[in-house]
């Protein structure tokens, strides 16, 4: 007996073999198929018959396409699949005064600001820390996710990136005890993991890690360079970058918030970018003394009629603080005011990948 | 054994590819159950056993709810079925690997058999190896186990598990080939001796 306890290599043939046979003894009750394939019909129906009522009834699905597509964001990552922004409202008047001399303030500042150099070998830390929107049937939950990228010096050097879904949660619609007796998701719905990648280029084909050459999404060093530091000239840019939806100038506020949430804005092309945002008509300070995750600073914001999107910056240093969509009227389970997403952007810099700064 | 599959894999790949945010939902997402949900349950079920029955209508929900996050364009909908429920499947893993080890130290069933000959020694072989594997999937990190078991047993190709992780194709080969790699040598044959019932 013994000699029977060798070690010895199994065949492809042992092993496929072996993965065939284990747990292979189980079947599908028709009866669980039918009770999850109820469920799902009823869920689509509501939905449907929501969005094919007369009326006001376009801006109410433009308002819960835009809502789903927040966690959608997220799963659409995990499946390796573009992030596409989600759209809509119209209304143009000029940026208020007072927006205007918040983002000047704040301008002034980045740009006498200096960034924690990333030195050769070290790593520039972006948490991000995203609060979405997960509804189910009636129930609805922002959730935390953490996204931590760590960028090296040379942009073309390995990244990474981690996602983890906290658990911190809070309910907005509903309670919980109550969506688990309904049988709804009470937790999860984003992916988890580590993706390492050239450039940064995580979800990229093999080998074209490197070939986008940058966007408001994808800051690179390269696309930096190349915007506009003309106000007038940049905010042209971003307007004809930023897609033509019926969220109108809201979208570019969207559009802004994508490239300063990176964490990896210089500190002049941010201050350029506070002057172009002084441009975008409708902008108002929103909220002069705004908490973002502990965070404070003013809100400047565009309400597109239905929900408001807000940046939210420290006037007194230029740094970008974070973003959020706050519902301006009632909609679908949401009511006016409600926040239906923020995100809260930490940077510093390390000396080694997956590592965190010190606090 | 029943299979729903169309004939032709290549066909049904191009046309598993469904515009979900337009209008007919009900009925576009009614297909996409019955093409996915029973197989789908089946690979649930081979991983976290009776979790299957809950986890198998909540990755339709989540899919619903997402959905316009869905595009056709960069990968299948089993795909990206397939991701959901890995990502739900995140949740489990603790029950998973109690499950494996439970599995790894079951004795081998082939219990029923009729004696035929040397047959009969090959079938203890290849419990005991099944046995063995239980336990190795267990030690698996668990990005590995889905590269494997999305391969093996949902059948995937290294293109789709890459959609269904998010992560480059070439990453899931090389994954694969490692892990199959370790699976065949990190088991210990077995002593045959004591082979018996618990």
């Amino acid at each position: 007996m013994s000699d029977d306890n060798i070690h010895r290599i199994w065949t492809d043939d042992e092993l496929d073999a072996a993965l065939d046979a284990l747990n292979a003894d189980v079947d599908s009750d028709e009866k669980v198929l039918a009770r999850a394939r109820a469920a799902l019909m009823r869920t689509t129906e509501e939905g449907e018959t929501e969005v094919t009522e007369p009326g006001e009834t376009k801006q109410v699905r433009s308002k819960r396409r835009w809502v789903f597509g927040a966690a959608a964001v997220a799963v659409l990552v995990a499946a390796g699949l573009v992030v596409q922004t989600v759209s809509f409202g119209r209304g143009r008047a000029p940026a208020s005064a007072e927006a205007a001399a918040t983002l000047d303030r704040a301008a002034a500042q980045a740009i006498g600001a200096v960034d924690p150099p990333v030195g050769p070998g070290q790593y520039r830390y972006v948490a991000t820390h995203a609060w979405w929107m997960a509804t189910s049937g009636d129930f609805s939950r922002l959730a935390e996710n953490l996204l931590e990228t760590w960028a090296p010096a040379d942009e073309q050097g390995e990244w990474l990136l981690r996602r983890d879904v906290t658990g911190n949660q809070q309910w907005v619609v509903g309670t919980e005890e109550a969506a688990k007796a309904a049988g709804v998701p009470t937790e999860g719905g984003w992916p988890e993991g580590e993706w390492r990648a050239k450039c940064g280029g995580f979800f990229a084909d093999k080998g074209k890690e490197c070939a986008d050459r940058g966007s408001w999404q994808h800051p690179t060093a390269e696309w930096q360079a190349s915007l506009p530091t003309d106000p007038d000239a940049l905010f042209k840019r971003l307007s004809d970058d930023a897609p033509d939806n019926d969220r109108g100038d809201a979208e570019l506020l969207v559009y802004a918030a994508d490239a300063l949430r990176s964490g990896l804005i210089r500190s002049d092309v941010r201050a350029n970018i506070y002057k172009a945002l002084a441009k975008v008509p409708g902008l108002q300070v929103t909220e002069k003394q705004a908490n973002l995750g502990g965070r404070l600073g003013t809100a400047l914001g565009i309400d597109d009629g239905d929900m408001r999107q807000d940046i939210i910056i420290d006037p007194e240093t230029g740094q970008f603080i974070g973003e959020r969509q706050v519902t301006t009227s009632d909609m679908d389970q949401f009511k006016a005011g409600t926040v239906l997403e923020f995100t809260a952007v930490e940077t510093g810099v390390v000396d080694a990948i997956g590592v965190k700064p010190q606090r | 054994m029943t299979q729903h599959t169309p004939a032709g894999a290549q066909a049904s790949d191009a046309d598993d590819r469904p515009d979900l945010s337009g209008p007919g939902r009900s009925r576009v997402f009614g297909q996409l159950f019955d093409r996915h949900a029973r197989p789908l349950h089946r690979y649930l079920a081979r991983r976290v056993g009776d979790l299957a029955d809950d986890l198998v209508g909540e990755t339709f929900l989540v899919a619903y709810q997402t959905r316009d996050g869905y595009d056709p364009e960069r990968g299948t909908a089993r795909s990206w079925l397939y991701g959901i429920a890995t990502n739900l499947l995140r949740r489990h893993v603790r029950q998973e690997v109690r499950g494996l080890a439970a599995a790894a130290r079951a004795a081998g069933s082939t219990a029923g058999q009729e004696d035929h000959g040397n047959r009969v020694a090959d079938q203890v072989d290849a419990a005991a190896r099944t046995r063995l594997l239980a336990g190795a999937l267990a030690e698996l990190d668990a990005g590995d186990r889905d590269v494997l078991l999305l391969t093996s047993w949902a059948g995937l190709d290294s293109n789709e598990v890459a959609e269904a992780l998010g992560i480059p194709v070439g990453t899931v080969r090389s994954r694969l080939h490692r892990v199959r790699r370790r699976l065949r040598a990190h088991a210990p044959e077995t002593d045959h001796a004591r082979t018996g019932d618990e």
